[in-house]
């Protein structure tokens, strides 16, 4: 497979990070070795996911590699053993340090040239010696260098919404004014979708990602509904790897076979990779 | 009669220092063109001072016409690589590979080695 997926959003509160940490541990817990990183260095946050699994300080972060201060992998824990997954599951965290965020915002344009060409080098890494089968990217909301970096080093790019309209318009504004980074490669998922909103029968659900996709140039991939059990409960960042048969498991699952069947059909021509979807 | 040629050579004179005025104004904004490149949506693509070899960052390569950008996209995820392989990468032919490569290398963005029959480049 080989792949690396961003999940991009233009604001932030969407659910981005959720989505690309559940989906990380479902396809490693199903055979799949991921690397999960969180290049989101404003306001990382998967260090409060993986805290308390992995029980140990980290020594290197995602931004120390950035800064040539350590390998690739030394930035990388191995999660699968202590969440006995059947893959490996990487996991490269973001330094939530004041210091280290005030270090990013001050990065020169040369400094983000030399972090796009070490995203390639950790691409080609993770591939190639690490064995791993799919890179996922969970980046800053917004247009910015570092998200930019991450879609540019990208296969695919899920940008992840919700049915709020100043996010969609968001979504759109970003689609239609970068449309060259983000060219055949690009997906919208709407998330946090009110389940007593009419969409949801299936002619409303056609018209309105029907409508959806022309306004923003892009095929949506799906919609998740907004689960009030995820949003209360205390570790709702794993609700998905820890409760398989929960709706919310369920909805992640069929957008990764989506995802993987987008995959393989983006090798052949734009307009049948989309009509595959 | 000598007063009329001495007007003359110094109105001739004056013509030939605004002619210098002119030559000196057009050789800066041919310097000015060939430093810079119009991009996809005519934008201006900065380049790097001559024989410094660096990396385009997110908002350059962004500025580069689509042709270009797939070629650089190629290099960043092959590192060193041949015309050919480049040319394998994108599905295009290996002339336009290594006109785009070529001309990336005049620009300062790509290095160029060679190595035996093969010329390799790659981006720093």
């Amino acid at each position: 497979m080989n792949k690396v997926i961003s999940f991009h959003s233009s604001r932030g509160g969407t659910g981005k990070t959720i989505i690309a940490v559940n989906l990380s541990a479902l396809l490693a817990r199903k055979g799949l070795n991921v690397a999960l990183m969180d290049l989101d260095f404003r306001a990382p946050s998967l260090h409060h996911i993986f805290g308390e699994i992995i029980k140990e300080p980290i020594k290197f972060w995602v931004n120390d590699y950035l800064n040539s201060h350590c390998a690739v992998d030394d930035s990388l824990i191995d999660i699968h053993r202590i969440l006995n997954l059947k893959g490996n599951l990487l996991v490269g965290f973001a330094n939530p340090s004041v210091r280290a965020i005030e270090d990013i915002l001050g990065k020169s344009r040369d400094w983000e040239a030399r972090a796009l060409k070490k995203l390639f080098d950790l691409r080609n890494f993770l591939f190639k010696d690490l064995g791993i089968d799919l890179c996922i990217y969970d980046t800053s909301p917004g247009i910015q260098y570092s998200s930019l970096n991450a879609i540019i080093a990208s296969d695919l790019t899920v940008f992840v919404s919700t049915s709020d309209p100043l996010d969609v318009e968001g979504v759109r504004n970003i689609l239609n004014e970068f449309d060259d980074i983000f060219e055949n490669k690009t997906f919208i998922l709407l998330n946090k979708v009110f389940p007593e909103t009419d969409v949801w029968s299936y002619d409303k659900q056609t018209e309105f990602t029907n409508q959806l996709s022309k306004d923003c140039k892009n095929p949506v991939i799906g919609m998740i509904p907004c689960y009030c059990d995820i949003l209360k409960a205390k570790r709702s960042q794993l609700l998905a790897f820890e409760k398989p048969s929960h709706p919310f498991s369920k909805k992640l699952e069929e957008i990764a076979e989506r995802l993987f069947h987008v995959e393989s059909a983006l090798s052949e021509p734009r307009d049948v990779a989309r009509r595959s979807l | 009669m000598e007063e009329l040629l001495k007007a003359l050579i110094e109105e001739v004179n004056r013509i030939d220092k605004k002619l210098d005025k002119i030559i000196e104004q057009n050789e800066k904004i041919l310097d000015f063109q060939k430093s810079s490149l119009r991009g996809n949506k005519g934008n201006l693509i900065s380049i790097p001072n001559k024989g410094l070899k660096a990396a385009p960052d997110a908002l350059t390569l962004l500025s580069f016409p689509t042709s270009f950008r797939k070629t650089i996209m190629a290099l960043y995820k092959l590192g060193e690589a041949t015309a050919e392989d480049i040319a394998k990468e994108t599905s295009r032919m290996r002339a336009v590979e290594s006109a785009h490569a070529n001309y990336l290398v005049r620009l300062g963005f790509v290095k160029r080695r060679r190595k035996g029959r093969n010329v390799y480049f790659q981006i720093e």
